[in-house]
């Protein structure tokens, strides 16, 4: 599908006022307009500019999460009609992510935290695990829970 | 959502036809919704996180959609998406031949169907969400309101 265009008017569009933080908008790498542009939350888009601005000094262990962040918005804005689970993980964007590795996995889990999504079997492969037993497969809720619970145990988040 | 996507996806619904109605929530999709499930997704596969009733086909297909709402849940298809006395009931949308959405039919005859992973919407008619995102609400069923 075609993805909708994004530019600095869009991303003032949703922004619910136009205080300080209005002003660092145009500071911002497209990546973060980007999770802006999907999160239409003032206290998210606080949080995503904040981390970004930290971000600004070149680090090389952020890179992984940098370009996670990206993928991620990316997948999250070109399957956001998307009820299909199949058509999700097909999204070229979804599978740059399980290319990036097991190191990966810490931010997916993260992500998952704050917002339950499909990553149920990019977790199964670049863990090769599944800690979701048959009982929680299918509620949505319970199976994210696991992974959660997993990523806690094994330190990861 | 932000105005701009909802316009760019759901170039059909306004601020006129449409009414936001619950909070952003993730973790049902627009099928569960239709079928009362809040706490999981709906989708035929055999997936982490998805449910599908026991017993029906694991395939995407317009046919399937339709004969397990119709055998699991007693819906029939019917001709009109009007509101009529004593029925309650759904649509189906469908585009390039693919099962895309669901929505359904409230007591004072508009719609209702949740938005991708975003919010539940109220919408006027069910072509409200035809278009780039869903194709076209093609099918419609009903059944029978048990008090």
């Amino acid at each position: 599908m075609e993805r909708p265009e994004i530019s600095d008017k869009t991303i003032d569009d949703i922004l619910p006022s136009k205080g300080n933080i209005a002003t660092k908008i145009h500071e911002l790498p497209y990546s973060a307009k980007e999770r802006i542009y999907v999160s239409w939350n003032a206290r998210e888009i606080e949080k995503i500019i904040t981390v970004h601005l930290s971000e600004f000094i070149p680090k090389k262990e952020s890179a992984i999460k940098l370009k996670f962040q990206e993928l991620c918005t990316k997948w999250k804005i070109e399957t956001i009609t998307c009820a299909s689970p199949t058509k999700k993980y097909l999204n070229e964007n979804y599978l740059k992510i399980i290319k990036l590795g097991e190191k990966v996995i810490p931010f997916i889990l993260q992500e998952m935290k704050r917002d339950p999504d499909d990553w149920f079997l990019a977790l199964r492969i670049l863990s090769e695990t599944n800690p979701v037993n048959p009982e929680e497969s299918k509620n949505f809720r319970l199976a994210t829970d696991a992974w959660i619970k997993w990523g806690e145990e094994n330190k990861l988040i | 959502m932000p105005p701009s996507l909802v316009n760019y996806y759901w170039e059909n619904l306004h601020d006129n036809n449409g009414e936001k109605k619950s909070a952003y929530d993730s973790i049902y999709n627009c099928i569960a919704f239709v079928a009362g499930l809040k706490i999981t997704k709906m989708w035929p596969i055999k997936e982490d996180g998805y449910y599908w009733p026991d017993g029906f086909p694991l395939e995407e297909s317009v046919e399937n959609f339709i004969n397990t709402f119709r055998k699991a849940y007693g819906y029939e298809l019917c001709e009109s998406n009007s509101l009529e006395s004593g029925y309650e009931k759904i649509a189906l949308y469908v585009k390039e031949n693919e099962p895309t959405h669901m929505a359904k039919q409230l007591h004072n005859g508009k719609w209702i169907s949740k938005l991708g992973s975003y919010e539940d919407i109220e919408h006027n008619s069910p072509e409200v969400l035809n278009g780039r995102a869903y194709g076209e609400a093609a099918y419609f069923m009903r059944r029978v309101i048990n008090e």
